[in-house]
């Protein structure tokens, strides 16, 4: 208790609620936890297993010593080493708890929002080297192309811009989100300095 | 997985500390629903930071922070235009509907919505003397100087008294 008597009472209003019968479901919350937890172990592992299937089909097609499987086999690479470097870039957010003061979590959230957004914005990136590969790809297999049925051709090349399409349609949709939530982060943390730099 | 003593901890703090936490995610949101998932995150989020507890402040300071921290970052995720809905404690009453029981609603009632609308500095402390933690408690929660705590307080007294009159006046 204060030794303020006006606080004190509003303590006691504030704490004298009604009898309740909401109760927090703990094992139903223990199950989503490790669930999630499965769920963001599953993700990691399927990033590494296609990162080592890509740079296998890359290795072996450049083993093969055509002119066409060096090329096809050098640009998996690049896409593989591309992927792995946004994904490390991304993941420079210190996963700090939320148990940290107010003031240092709300910096931790903005430095996780920040990265929550660069990871966004490198959807961009890997559109943008995505349709350069499908265009490497297209050119330097020409002549193979017009050698295989034109449909199948053009429905793989449809796909592949459709699944770029969607991501960065995904992308901007995520930028978009993240950085009107790190617009609000950034105002709190100024209210909140504002207010220490009064009292100071 | 945790260990078990990490979960007979969140057990306690859910179990005693469950009010606290639902408080103070009312302070936060005013819609009954969006509230009680609020508090299910406040929770999620204790069970995450638990391990890295170390004692140094209580497990009652451990959890007012987490769970100021999650309400921040509600406010920050879901805020687009402050929350319109009145407040809808949904917690149902079991005691008889007798006159002084509804005054005390009421005056609660009262207190959490000028506590909701105080300004985020003054709205923390405020909450926090109302959960009775020391100033100092309150500065260690907070990550700010005893002395900044006592001029908040200062302030939110006043912003709370004149929150209330105005809710009083026809």
């Amino acid at each position: 208790m204060t030794t303020d008597p006006e606080w004190n009472a509003l303590a006691d209003a504030w704490r004298d609620e009604p009898e309740t019968t909401e109760t927090f479901d703990l094992p139903r919350m223990r199950r989503r936890l490790k669930t999630r937890a499965l769920i963001a172990r599953l993700k990691a592992a399927a990033d590494i297993i296609l990162c080592l299937m890509v740079g296998g089909i890359a290795i072996s097609a450049m083993a093969r010593g055509t002119p066409t499987g060096v090329v096809m086999g050098l640009g998996g690479l690049a896409f593989v080493l591309f992927g792995m470097t946004v994904a490390l870039w991304v993941a420079r957010a210190p996963w700090e708890t939320r148990a940290e003061t107010v003031d240092a979590a709300l910096r931790s959230e903005i430095i996780q929002t920040r990265s929550a957004i660069r990871r966004a914005r490198s959807g961009y990136y890997l559109a943008a080297g995505a349709i350069a590969f499908i265009t490497l790809t297209i050119f330097v297999l020409r002549a193979d192309l017009n050698a295989v049925d034109d449909g199948d051709a053009k429905f793989s090349v449809m796909l592949s811009l459709s699944v770029v399409v969607a991501s960065l349609a995904w992308g901007i949709w995520t930028d978009r989100r993240h950085s009107q939530k790190l617009a609000r982060l950034e105002k709190m943390l100024a209210e909140l300095e504002t207010s220490e730099n009064e009292e100071d | 997985m945790k260990s078990p003593d990490t979960e007979a901890l969140f057990d306690e703090v859910a179990s005693l500390h469950g009010p606290m936490i639902r408080r103070i995610a009312a302070s936060y949101e005013a819609d009954p629903e969006v509230r009680r998932e609020l508090q299910q995150d406040i929770l999620m989020a204790v069970w995450r930071a638990l391990p890295s507890w170390r004692g140094e402040a209580s497990v009652r300071t451990f959890a007012a922070r987490v769970a100021h921290n999650r309400g921040v970052d509600h406010v920050a995720r879901h805020a687009k235009a402050p929350r319109t809905v009145e407040l809808d404690e949904g917690l149902p009453l079991d005691a008889p509907s007798a006159q002084d029981v509804v005054e005390r609603n009421q005056q609660r009632e009262r207190l959490m919505r000028a506590v909701r609308a105080l300004p985020l500095p003054l709205r923390q402390v405020t909450v926090l003397t109302l959960e009775d933690f020391s100033p100092s408690e309150i500065a260690d929660v907070l990550g700010v100087g005893a002395n900044a705590v006592s001029i908040r307080l200062t302030r939110a007294k006043a912003a709370l008294r004149e929150a209330m009159q105005q809710q009083e006046r026809p």
